[in-house]
């Protein structure tokens, strides 16, 4: 019997129980949705993330305190003289120590809470540049007067109105003038920033110490974990040993991935448990066919059907199943891992740009293809061993 | 004139395990069928018919005893060889039709083809002229639940002949037609036996058993 010959009883089989055929599949189309959605979904937020740590520069170390476990920098546990010793270690280009605050926020009357980011107004336009700000308005303050520079998300989102520059805030009951709005960078924290130069931000706040966050860039040609380990060494000097964390962008990455790769992980255990769950829909599904085909089972044998060949439609029936669910669920899963990146940038993560890999793609197929053809081998070799008189007596 | 032999069976014993129960179905069954010949095997029910019928037809193995099918034993063979020999040398007839319901009329007469490996162009037409000389040329591409009893019947006949097997098995092929069908069925058997097929035809209705040239009773597994 050719295999064209097995497609065409295949078909016919298939179609006769067309519903039945129909559940069988979307099983499978469900389990090669799930992987493909959850998959492509957190290895694109771990690419993404990694690119904006590429963006911020290979070239820069970053100093904060250690932290409890909040985000970095929001101890502010360092201060002042940490940024003057970071200063005086040798290579480093630009150092910009920051100062990150909430504060109450108000326009045309309406007040919002916003972070507060402050750093030096004399090296402002190196700072914006170094962090991929681009301006799309207006342009970054460049002496100590009450101007801001507000993300994207401040001008277009937090108030009911929109800001342009010259849109006068008042922060803490101080106004301010409007100077530049930048890009979007993709995510909503970024994006919800107020930059001001410093000098002013210590005198709203009344604090004169405090440091939260400095960031080093290294000279051209030096090496970053050098210059990282004589940071640390100088830094260690006047401060406790475990107080402050100097890393490098490799380091950042590094810790990132831990938490990631969870991620990942219970992603890819909840697309496998529904792969399991379709599987044991394959397998039950083929297992009932059977059951229902015993007697089309002993026709077939008795009229030169060898148990081979019973075996090989069984089992091309089942490929098949696993071959369609699979293109399905592929189509399925592409269509909901865009959507979840449609989502997420009406959520303001418009950092999250879905990528689906062609390898991941190959691998759910051949899987679906697998686990069809494997759920359907047990029973079709049940099926096939069945002597004709018992399969015709059914 | 009898030509040679083409199924002997010798002293076919078949014991059924029924829970505690052992039942003797075949009791030392001897009988012997020649090239060319119509036998009619009659008994009653529970005589051992079916299971006369599924030895002489390769669909199951004797418990003790030898079946020859063209002198050569058959009853040590494997599922696969058993197999092929039935594609090839056996054409079934059953009391059910067991037509496949999903595949038509057509693809029913080429099925045992496909097994055999017949070329697609080759078998449909085969089985384009099998259908069209039992009657049923304007039926080709119907499904079985689409034709009456008798015209299932015909499918099955003209399924039966397509590998032009040396031997017709038909097992109360009238058994689930009306009388003036099952009569039309009988005249097409009758026709092909005259055509030089072997046939062999199990009954328990002894009006159907006299078309054949002999007539053997079957009871409690061995002939009377």
């Amino acid at each position: 019997m050719s295999l064209k010959d097995d497609v065409v009883i295949v078909l016919r089989n298939v179609s006769h129980r067309r519903l039945r055929s129909w559940l069988t599949v979307i099983g499978v189309v469900i389990g090669v949705a799930a992987i493909i959605a959850l998959v492509s979904a957190s290895r694109s937020l771990e690419a993404s993330i990694q690119e904006q740590f590429e963006a911020f520069g290979s070239d820069k170390i970053s100093i904060y305190a250690a932290s409890s476990g909040g985000p970095p920098g929001f101890d502010a546990n360092l201060n002042v003289d940490d940024a003057d010793a970071v200063r005086k270690v040798k290579d480093y280009g630009l150092v910009v120590e920051m100062l990150f605050k909430s504060a109450k926020v108000e326009f045309r009357g309406e007040p919002v809470n916003a972070l507060i980011s402050g750093f030096d107004s004399g090296i402002a336009v190196e700072t914006f540049k170094e962090f991929n700000l681009d301006f799309r308005e207006g342009g970054p303050f460049e002496s100590d007067s009450n101007k801001v520079v507000i993300g994207s998300r401040v001008a277009d989102d937090l108030f009911d109105s929109q800001l342009f520059v010259g849109s006068k805030l008042e922060i803490n009951s101080e106004k301010f003038e409007v100077v530049g709005i930048v890009e979007s960078v993709g995510n909503p924290q970024d994006d919800s920033n107020i930059y001001m130069p410093l000098e002013v931000m210590r005198d709203l706040f009344g604090d004169r110490t405090s440091v939260s966050f400095i960031v080093g860039k290294v000279k051209p040609g030096s090496d970053l974990n050098k210059v990282s380990a004589r940071t640390a060494a100088e830094l260690s000097r006047i401060r406790s040993e475990e107080s402050f964390e100097v890393s490098t962008p490799e380091q950042l990455i590094e810790q990132l991935s831990i938490i990631l790769g969870i991620l990942q992980g219970v992603l890819a255990g909840i697309a496998a448990i529904s792969l399991l769950v379709g599987s044991v829909g394959i397998a039950n599904s083929m297992y009932t066919s059977v059951l229902e085909r015993i007697r089309d089972i002993g026709i077939m044998k008795a009229v030169g059907a060898t148990n081979a060949e019973i075996a090989m439609i069984f089992l091309i029936e089942a490929g098949l199943i696993g071959l369609v669910g699979g293109i399905i669920g592929i189509a399925f899963g592409i269509g909901i891992a865009y959507l979840i990146g449609f989502a997420a940038a009406q959520a303001g993560f418009g950092v999250l740009k879905i990528r689906i890999e062609p390898l991941l793609i190959l691998f759910s197929l051949i899987f679906a293809v697998g686990v069809g053809a494997a759920s359907g081998y047990f029973p079709a070799r049940r099926a096939s061993s069945l002597k004709p008189a018992d399969a015709l007596r059914k | 004139m009898p030509g040679k032999s083409v199924i002997r069976l010798e002293n076919v014993w078949k014991i059924y395990q029924m829970g505690e129960v052992k039942v003797e179905a075949l009791r030392g069954l001897s009988f012997e069928v020649s090239s060319g010949e119509f036998v009619a095997i009659e008994g009653p029910s529970g005589s051992g018919k079916s299971t006369a019928m599924n030895m002489i037809g390769a669909l199951d193995y004797p418990t003790k005893g030898s079946v020859y099918l063209d002198d050569h034993d058959i009853s040590r063979l494997s599922e696969s060889q058993l197999a092929v020999i039935r594609g090839r040398k056996i054409g079934f007839v059953f009391q059910q039709f067991n037509l496949l319901a999903n595949l038509s009329a057509l693809e029913n007469v080429e099925l045992p083809m496909m097994f055999q490996g017949v070329a697609v162009s080759a078998r449909r037409e085969r089985a384009r002229q099998l259908l069209v000389s039992v009657g049923l040329g304007e039926r080709l591409m119907h499904k079985p639940s689409e034709l009456s009893g008798g015209q299932q019947q015909r499918v099955a006949i003209a399924r039966a002949l397509s590998n032009d097997p040396e031997v017709l098995l038909a097992d109360e092929p009238t058994g689930n037609i009306d009388s003036r069908t099952g009569r039309e069925i009988m005249k097409l058997i009758a026709g092909l036996n005259r055509q030089g097929k072997t046939v062999v035809m199990i009954t328990h209705d002894r009006s159907l058993a006299k078309l054949a040239d002999r007539i053997e009773h079957l009871k409690d597994g061995r002939l009377a």
